[in-house]
């Protein structure tokens, strides 16, 4: 995440579009997944302009930027530089941005027990260094000014001075969980008890898929081989293998990318979960066959969903 | 309304049957005794109750919560008859400290900061599913396999898993992970009857407040004033990346983290008064940090050269710290040494290279990209508030206080220890992808910062450190 107020300007530079009519459109993603989009400007050879200041979606917290080149691009195109950049500084706006950086609500998502309010990119000063720094620097003030004391003496005055250094922090820190609450709340709470939580609308998706596979399965625990996307492919794709894995337990599953693993044989399990996208690994159903670069397995076509397929391996 | 009775009883059981256990360790009526029973009790009842369904399970007894319950409620008993046994009714009951009206006032406040804190994090952890991803990729999955079955069946490699056609034997990427969680994952799933992931964090949060009554109970026992325990404790529970591990529960960290800090508060009460209950308690929590995660090995390396140092008389730690010093300028200025070892191969150790036999080989280069990294997570982002800004002021102001007290000087040199290892591991090796990307580095670090609180208050009231039996001018 970077905060949008923190650049006021894009500037693209590319080359290789056959026809100057062609259109540049930057997307970004808010926190709430939602993607906003605005039209560059084609300013010749100072490469193509937005003004993003004056964009009403350009606010908040940005997550993703894509960009959308239209019209066809000579071979060789190349993206040579996209530069986001900052607004003209002045007092005013540089305390903006202060207060912005100090109140900016990043919430708690997959990241946050690695990490907790990671300054935005190039902040002007952290909140936890500008109080740090501040009680370092009374501390030791008072430490030069209060010589011939004992520790005994000075020990209340530094405590306090780093207590309420901390507690300003904790403050922030509080209204930042107060902030998330009601979205935790609208996000996983208030559902009825007996319905199954996910983890997102994307989770709901392969749950529902588990679930219609489980009912072509045995009820018995049964081996399976899942056969997942490749490591490359997008992290949503790499989720749902793993989220699929997790919804089908107690089945016994092997996840492998791509491909059946080496030194798999048809006893080794008698199912096999081939998940989109199928980019190694297909299934030819004229000849029942899955089948891969370094191989071919017999196999029959059980059932096929929106995610995947499901196969009977023929031993 | 039962699930309600079992929940509770999930938690309480092994908190009641730890406490019992842990007075039976600890009888002597001291300050802040009853909150230093709960907190480590809660801590060893949960590690209790995971190595007892471990048993359970390599006795091939099928799943079940109350005969689970009968089980730790015997245990309970047994630990109540020896606390019985071991009572010291001849100890004095120690004078409680009379605070003015303005600390009662402060000491209210501090409560009631807590308690919002706990409020919000306990709404959070009640609510979400399972989120994080090692917690529902390997603790998790392990856990609800068990669950499924209804029995404890074994995790292996990918290989094995080709090679065998045992339907119960299952794989998981990460098999190779300590277990205690998803032992504790069972645990709640027993108890619920289900698998409903929204409780199973119940556990993390329950850790919170029992890290904060130990971290407590031996403040007031080292000496610390009321107000400066509760603040300390205050000052411990608040932190953000520990906030964030209770809220989305699942990770081992928090965990290992309490286990760490509470044997090194442990560990200085041993060496400042020779209580051999505490040393035992901080030889239990030091050994259990592996339970947890593979990283408490690391952790409990960092004892043994503490130990060591304390044990030594003067003269044998100036030589011992001479022919430290000299050692490593001769290392380097040989650039680096080889040593073989039969059966085994070459230990290997040069200031670009290091090959361990058996584990493997690790290239040793500078990365300052990670060095800014593990900065800004230490002194720029949220994860610690102003800990280590105080942190450098309270060592560098208590130099000379840490240079006299035996106990703060094996701690401080425990804890720099640990610090050490951390910098040489996400700055020389291959690990600083994980500060780069801050995904490792600030977890890791978690596992010291209750320890380093706890350092932090010894260094504030080191009065009652010099005053200990064990403790001598250096």
């Amino acid at each position: 995440y970077f905060p949008a107020a923190n650049y006021a300007r894009a500037r693209l530079h590319l080359t290789g579009l056959s026809a100057r009519a062609a259109s540049v459109r930057l997307h970004w993603q808010g926190r709430d997944e939602v993607w906003q989009e605005a039209a560059l400007q084609d300013a010749g050879a100072a490469g193509w302009h937005l003004e993003l200041a004056g964009q009403a979606g350009w606010q908040g917290p940005v997550r993703a930027l894509e960009l959308e080149l239209d019209g066809a691009p000579a071979e060789g195109a190349a993206l040579l530089r996209l530069e986001l950049l900052p607004p003209r500084p002045s007092a005013g706006l540089l305390l903006r941005q202060l207060w912005q950086e100090w109140w900016y609500f990043r919430g708690l998502d997959l990241s946050s027990p690695n990490v907790v309010l990671l300054p935005a990119d190039r902040p002007l000063l952290p909140s936890t260094l500008a109080l740090g720094l501040w009680a370092l620097g009374a501390g030791l003030c008072y430490w030069l000014l209060s010589r011939g004391q004992g520790w005994r003496q000075r020990r209340l005055p530094l405590l306090t001075l780093f207590a309420v250094g901390w507690l300003l922090q904790d403050g922030r820190w509080q209204w930042e969980l107060w902030r998330q609450l009601p979205l935790t709340y609208q996000a996983y709470a208030g559902r009825p008890a007996d319905q199954p939580l996910s983890l997102h609308a994307v989770d709901e998706r392969v749950r529902r898929f588990a679930v219609e596979l489980a009912r072509h399965l045995p009820s018995a625990p049964t081996r399976i081989l899942l056969i997942g996307p490749s490591p490359a492919d997008l992290a949503e794709a790499r989720f749902r293998a793993a989220r699929t894995r997790y919804h089908l337990v107690p089945h016994n599953t092997l996840f492998s990318f791509e491909r059946p693993p080496a030194g798999f044989t048809t006893d080794a399990a008698a199912y096999i979960v081939l998940l989109k996208p199928w980019r190694v690994t297909r299934y030819q159903a004229d000849a029942g066959q899955l089948v891969w670069p370094e191989g071919r397995l017999p196999a029959r076509l059980l059932w096929e969903g929106e995610l995947g397929l499901l196969l009977q391996v023929d031993t | 309304m039962i699930i309600e009775l079992r929940l509770a009883l999930a938690l309480l059981l092994p908190w009641l049957a730890g406490t019992l256990w842990l007075w039976a360790l600890l009888p002597r009526h001291c300050r802040g005794a009853w909150p230093l029973r709960l907190g480590y009790g809660y801590l060893l009842g949960m590690l209790g109750t995971s190595l007892l369904l471990r048993a359970w399970g390599a006795l091939g007894w099928p799943l079940a919560f109350w005969p689970l319950s009968g089980a730790l409620l015997l245990l309970a008993v047994l630990g109540g008859l020896m606390a019985w046994q071991c009572r010291d009714l001849t100890a004095p009951l120690p004078a409680e400290d009379k605070p003015a009206p303005w600390q009662w006032g402060l000491l209210v406040l501090l409560g009631l900061l807590l308690l919002l804190r706990l409020q919000s994090l306990a709404q959070e952890n009640l609510w979400r599913p399972l989120t994080t991803w090692d917690a529902w990729t390997i603790w998790g999955l392990r856990a609800k396999v068990w669950l499924g079955l209804g029995q404890i069946v074994p995790f292996q490699d990918d290989t094995s898993w080709l090679q065998s056609r045992d339907p119960l034997l299952y794989t998981v990427e990460a098999w190779h992970y300590p277990a205690t969680l998803s032992f504790i994952d069972t645990w709640q799933g027993l108890a619920l009857g289900a698998w409903r992931e929204n409780r199973l964090g119940l556990p993390w949060l329950a850790l919170l407040p029992a890290l904060g009554l130990a971290f407590y109970g031996q403040a007031r026992h080292w000496g610390a004033p009321l107000l400066g325990s509760a603040l300390f404790t205050y000052l411990l529970l608040s932190l953000p990346l520990p906030n964030v591990h209770v809220a989305l529960a699942g990770y081992g960290d928090l965990w290992l983290a309490a286990c760490y800090g509470l044997a090194l508060a442990a560990f200085l009460q041993w060496r400042r008064e020779g209580e051999l209950g505490q040393a035992w308690l901080a030889l239990l929590l030091v050994l259990a940090g592996p339970l947890f995660k593979r990283e408490g090995w690391l952790w409990l390396l960092t004892f043994a050269p503490a130990l060591l140092w304390g044990v030594l008389s003067l003269r044998w730690r100036w030589c011992l710290g001479l022919g430290l010093i000299l050692g490593v300028a001769l290392w380097w200025l040989a650039g680096g040494f080889g040593l073989e070892l039969p059966g085994l191969g070459t230990l290997l150790l040069t200031p670009e290279r290091l090959r361990i036999p058996g584990l493997g080989e690790l290239q040793l280069r500078f990365d300052p990209l990670a060095l800014k990294a593990l900065l800004d997570g230490l002194f720029f982002a949220g994860n610690w508030h102003l800990l280590w800004f105080m942190a450098l002021f309270w060592v560098c102001a208590r130099s000379g206080t840490i240079a006299r007290c035996r106990a703060l000087w094996q701690g401080g040199a425990l804890l720099l220890l640990a610090l050490l290892m951390l910098l040489a591991l996400f700055i020389l090796t291959p690990a600083a992808a994980w500060a780069r990307d801050h995904t490792a580095v600030n977890r890791l670090f978690m596992h010291m910062v209750p320890a380093l609180l706890f350092y932090l208050l010894a260094l504030t009231w080191p009065a009652a450190a010099q005053s200990g039996a064990a403790s001598s001018p250096r």
